[in-house]
């Protein structure tokens, strides 16, 4: 088991990366620290747009939404002119077992309508590994969206994830990728748990009882910045 | 299928060797044989249409003790056999004599003649070029029946898909969406294709196939059963919450809220289980927002 750091890890950074992989913490402090984690990347993030009227996109899953994903929006919310946030309700499951057929259709999302041109669009999850759902959420919000800049941001990614995540798209997509994240680590266990990783399957870590559970949840994130487009009380 | 006696009475002890180890080789490769399960599920999409609205009984099978074997279709109601030969190489030849595919070609017909059987023979090849010329060279003694075809060997069905418009419009025909996003379009071909993987590949039907389909967890695709409707008091229901609008295409109900802000398609059909339940939920909770609403969808 061998983990690289990226050069954005600081010591804060590492603490709460192995918080994250202690499997003795309670969901609570698991979440709290995924907000703080994605309020990293979004600090990191800010380091990379220079011109702070460039518009941006972030896309969520469901299970980040209100703790990684609130992180980020956070962070940059207060310093850019224009934010847009979208978020995905994936189903991921392997037809008739089959490991390599593995896919995770949209069931479900939430996608505010862009002001104007999307120049730098972000895709954030917990952990990238297979890269299936962070595939599936990309080619869906690039039918609508031409962005300029495409960030992957996670706190943890599996070693080969880049590389398999580039080579489902074509070299005028992917030349626009940028990776961002704390730490890479090289060692998966049979099931898919990447070691340590963060600390186990993220669904049950966050709190949820299994995937039908998430995909039952309502982000407080979503209620709160819909209702201010359709003027409902949250 | 094929017995092993007429083979050897028709063509000899030779021929009947070379077919035993032929097919022995063509079973123990079929798991790595992405070209060949591509292919087999764009001729599983392209037939699905005739087969859901016109009930024809088509049978697919693989790897059959016979001469042009990689894949062999029944239309059973036209007494005809379509034969498949795959090769993805570049080097490929119709060849002379014993073990050439011009010769498989021709005994493949002398076969299915004395099955009393019409014939379609194809070599299928991944080279346009390849494909132009070994069309132009078909030998005359098997021209009548014989043609050389293209399929790309790209191992990803998804974008094959998408360069290929016949196939796209066989795809979006199973597909539980009138205009499905490539998300969609990835699940319908991967949930075909397990389902494939996991037949009996001698003489399954499509039907059978397109069954078994719905056995997946989660398919997206069609449902078979036609004119089915919402419980008018479910219809009630959703027709009275503000900013939500819904359809019931092929079998599934689609939402939407918000001009689009929100939107979701129910991961089960019409034809479920799950569906009756969703819509006892609906007439027992009567939401009446939005907010009320979206926990059950």
């Amino acid at each position: 088991m061998t983990r690289q750091y990226s050069e954005l890890a600081n010591s804060n950074i590492r603490f709460l990366l192995d918080t994250l992989a202690d499997k003795s913490i309670e969901p609570k402090l698991y979440q709290e620290t995924m907000t703080q984690l994605g309020m990293s990347l979004g600090d990191a993030l800010l380091t990379k747009i220079d011109n702070k009227q460039e518009s941006l996109y972030l896309a969520s899953t469901v299970e980040d939404a209100d703790f990684l994903a609130r992180g980020i929006l956070n962070q940059v919310e207060t310093q850019l002119s224009s934010v847009a946030f979208a978020c995905f309700w994936n189903q991921r499951f392997s037809p008739f077992e089959i490991d390599d057929l593995q896919i995770a259709p949209i069931i479900k999302k939430y996608q505010e309508k862009p002001l104007g041109k999307v120049n730098n669009l972000v895709v954030i999850k917990s952990i990238i590994s297979g890269a299936c759902v962070v595939k599936t959420n990309l080619i869906n919000l690039i039918q609508t969206i031409t962005p300029e800049h495409i960030f992957i941001v996670a706190p943890v990614m599996y070693h080969t994830a880049q590389a398999k995540l580039k080579n489902e798209f074509e070299k005028d997509i992917y030349d626009k990728f940028q990776f961002l994240y704390f730490a890479e680590d090289d060692e998966r266990t049979p099931e898919g748990e990447v070691i340590p990783g963060i600390g186990g399957m993220i669904y049950e870590r966050l709190g949820f009882q299994g995937q039908d559970d998430k995909n039952k949840y309502i982000p407080a994130i979503v209620k709160e910045r819909r209702a201010q487009f359709m003027k409902v009380p949250v | 299928m094929y017995k092993e006696e007429q083979i050897k009475q028709l063509f000899g002890d030779e021929a009947l060797d070379y077919l035993k180890n032929k097919n022995q080789g063509g079973t123990s490769n079929q798991k790595g044989s992405d070209y060949e399960t591509n292919f087999a599920i764009y001729q599983l999409a392209l037939l699905s249409k005739k087969v859901i609205e016109g009930n024809e009984l088509i049978k697919f099978y693989s790897q059959v003790l016979g001469f042009v074997d990689d894949l062999l279709i029944e239309f059973a109601e036209h007494n005809t056999f379509n034969h498949y030969q795959l090769k993805s190489g570049t080097n490929v030849t119709w060849g002379k004599g014993l073990k050439s595919i011009a010769d498989d070609f021709q005994k493949q017909q002398e076969l299915n003649l004395a099955h009393d059987k019409t014939s379609n023979l194809y070599l299928v090849v991944s080279a346009h070029t390849l494909c132009t010329a070994l069309n132009q060279n078909i030998p005359n003694k098997i021209k009548s029946y014989s043609q050389v075809i293209y399929f790309s060997s790209e191992p990803n069905l998804v974008k094959i898909i998408a360069q290929n418009p016949e196939f796209q419009e066989a795809i979006e025909y199973l597909s539980a969406f009138d205009n499905p996003t490539p998300d969609k379009i990835e699940c319908v071909v991967r949930v075909l294709m397990g389902a494939w993987l996991c037949s009996d590949k001698s003489g399954v039907s499509i039907m059978d196939i397109l069954n078994k389909t719905q056995e997946s967890s989660l398919s997206y695709i069609r449902s078979f059963s036609q004119d089915k409707q919402l419980d008018p008091d479910v219809e009630n229901i959703l027709s009275n919450i503000d900013n939500f609008s819904y359809d019931l295409t092929k079998g599934f109900l689609h939402w939407n809220y918000g001009d689009g802000l929100e939107e979701g398609t129910l991961p089960y059909s019409i034809d479920t289980d799950r569906f009756r339940k969703f819509q006892e939920l609906i007439k027992k909770n009567n939401p009446t927002s939005f907010e009320q609403l979206e926990e059950l969808l």
